[in-house]
């Protein structure tokens, strides 16, 4: 019998295990071969605390502490551009991710390809850093292995019943026991409540696309921030000595493990070479990842009022890894473990009762 | 049914399933205040679902809800129809112009109707019609959420809206921007209570009307 069986092993699942891993016997089940393999693995892994919703900002900003604790977390910075026509845009930008203003000369000498004609607004946040997105899930499994929990893969959840004595999941063939499941199943995490009998909290997965460009005219990327073009139009982002570029893009799907779609591509891919001085020749490799929000943008965490011993962690959208270890940590307090310094007005917040009056 | 030239007309096809690149963006915005007016259960029609990108997510987002798709246009319904057949709870599409007078007394005690971005596209005697079908196909504690871009004080409020007005009476002069203030004024005529207008990204507005 486990006090929690979680499913998921995304980021949201991974850091939940390794703060419920105190509070009882955790087991992790990911459907696939390898952790983090949908939208975890599909990160822009930034982390910028004053992005997203009210409440969301609030458990990255507790996240702080402990990503930098974790030697997860290095300086990127976070810039904001805008060309003359964006002018209201940008100043909400701006005044939403407090961006210091700072010149076009001064942007374009943070990121050189920029086309200095054509911007007209830029701003800056230097505490934006790039977040080692495997190191961190990397460490969250030795976390909870340490505690004495245990993480399956190629464990996907075909049953979920609740009885008398508490929960049993399928899995691989065999129905495991648990006082409780969490449900971190990402963009599966409606279907995932549809098969244990619970309603769904209304979770919609949104698409994210990626193209990996080789370093613009061979240059060192490495000290580049991220660039966003204002009101979200597209990224840029330095990893590894390449630049990733985003439509980003907001297309409703269906969960699936997504792939990017060629004309959204090719228009963000213009968006962002109109900003820029050097054309873009060759798209090396594109992905695409699911931001999966509930109708409030407002992540789910704790227990559900309509089905005992079955417990949310989903809603992350595009913000899970950056808010992972404040949620982990409310929800683990939510679960009857220690304070985690987040106010009463912000754990209501994010429960999923909030769908079930 | 007219036919124009639109941002949107250009839509990449997936299969059946048409994708209209704007669609995305606008979604979780007018959730975030659908969620704060929407009961948590009942029967919702959404007019104009055109490509049904919306409707499908609508349908997800909000699960207590059920959902009916529907267009003017014949040849929308299989992107409509496509989009939403794995969602349970979002009917099939049917074939309602809501432009033409009647059609409220076949859809009637609706808890929801929701519209985006069709006022702009049709005429003034066009809306008007729809909008008092819309009062009358709403049971008592109905709400009505309309989105789109409109004139405010009379004025079209930026440079783009500006372009994209003339663009439009260019294709036709009987269509555009209608007045935010004529359209409430309809509304609360027809016997709807109109909130304050929210703005919303793009200079668009979100309406929300109660029937009493």
């Amino acid at each position: 019998m486990w006090d929690y069986v979680i499913i998921g092993g995304g980021i949201a699942g991974l850091s939940s295990g390794a703060h419920l891993a105190p509070l009882g016997r955790v087991l992790v089940l990911e459907g696939e071969e390898r952790l983090g393999y949908h939208s975890s693995g599909r990160s822009a892994a930034l982390y910028e605390a004053e992005y997203g919703a009210p409440v969301t900002r609030a458990l990255a900003r507790a996240s702080g502490a402990d990503l930098h604790a974790m030697g997860v977390l290095s300086p990127r910075g976070f810039m904001v551009v805008g060309r003359a026509q964006d002018a209201a845009v940008f100043a909400e930008d701006a005044a939403e991710l407090k961006l210091a203003p700072i010149s076009v000369a001064q942007a374009c000498q943070r990121f050189p390809i920029l086309n200095a004609e054509i911007v007209a607004f830029a701003g800056i946040a230097e505490d934006a850093y790039s977040i080692d997105t495997d190191l961190l899930m990397q460490v969250y499994a030795k976390q909870i292995k340490r505690a004495g929990g245990e993480i399956r893969t190629s464990a996907q959840v075909t049953g979920l019943d609740c009885g008398a004595a508490g929960w049993r999941v399928q899995t691989a063939g065999d129905w495991i026991e648990s006082r409780h499941v969490v449900n971190a199943a990402g963009a599966w995490a409606d279907v995932v409540a549809k098969m244990a009998g619970v309603a769904p909290i209304g979770l919609q997965p949104y698409r994210r696309s990626m193209a990996q460009l080789p370093a613009p005219g061979g240059l060192d990327v490495s000290q580049w921030p991220m660039v966003v073009g204002a009101g979200e139009t597209w990224y840029a982002k330095p990893e590894a000595g390449k630049l990733l570029v985003s439509p980003a893009d907001a297309d409703p799907v269906e969960p699936h493990d997504a792939w990017a779609d060629d004309m959204v591509l090719a228009e963000g891919l213009a968006r962002f070479e109109e900003m820029v001085t050097e054309p873009v020749t060759r798209v090396e490799t594109s992905w695409a990842g699911l931001r999966s929000y509930a109708p409030d943008k407002t992540l789910v965490l704790g227990p559900d009022s309509s089905a005992p011993g079955f417990i949310w962690c989903a809603g992350q959208g595009g913000q899970g890894f950056l808010s992972a270890p404040g949620a982990a940590r409310a929800l683990a307090e939510l679960l009857g473990g220690p304070a985690s310094g987040q106010p009463a007005d912000i754990l209501s917040a994010v429960s999923p009762n909030r769908f079930r009056v | 049914m007219r036919k124009l030239t639109l941002p949107d007309s250009h839509a990449a096809m997936d299969g059946a399933r048409r994708i209209a690149p704007s669609a995305g963006r606008n979604l979780l915005p007018i959730t975030e205040v659908l969620v704060r007016v929407l009961p948590g259960h009942g029967r919702a029609l959404e007019l104009a679902s055109g490509t049904g990108q919306h409707v499908a997510a609508f349908g997800r987002h909000f699960p207590g809800l059920t959902w009916q798709p529907s267009d003017g246009t014949e040849e929308n319904l299989p992107s409509i129809a496509a989009w939403c057949g794995a969602v349970a709870n979002v009917l099939p599409p049917v074939r309602l112009d809501a432009c033409q007078p009647g059609w409220a007394a076949q859809w009637n005690g609706l808890d929801v109707l929701c519209l985006t971005n069709l006022l702009h596209l049709i005429s003034d005697a066009e809306a008007w019609v729809l909008l008092d079908e819309v009062a009358q196909a709403l049971a008592p504690g109905g709400v009505f959420c309309l989105y789109g871009p409109f004139r405010q004080a009379g004025k079209l409020i930026s440079d783009g809206d500006a372009a994209f007005d003339a663009a439009l009476k260019a294709q036709d002069p009987a269509i555009g921007y209608k007045d935010i203030e004529t359209v409430m004024a309809r509304l609360t005529a027809a016997g709807l209570t109109p909130d304050t207008p929210i703005p919303m990204p793009a200079n668009n507005l979100m309406l929300i009307a109660r029937r009493a």
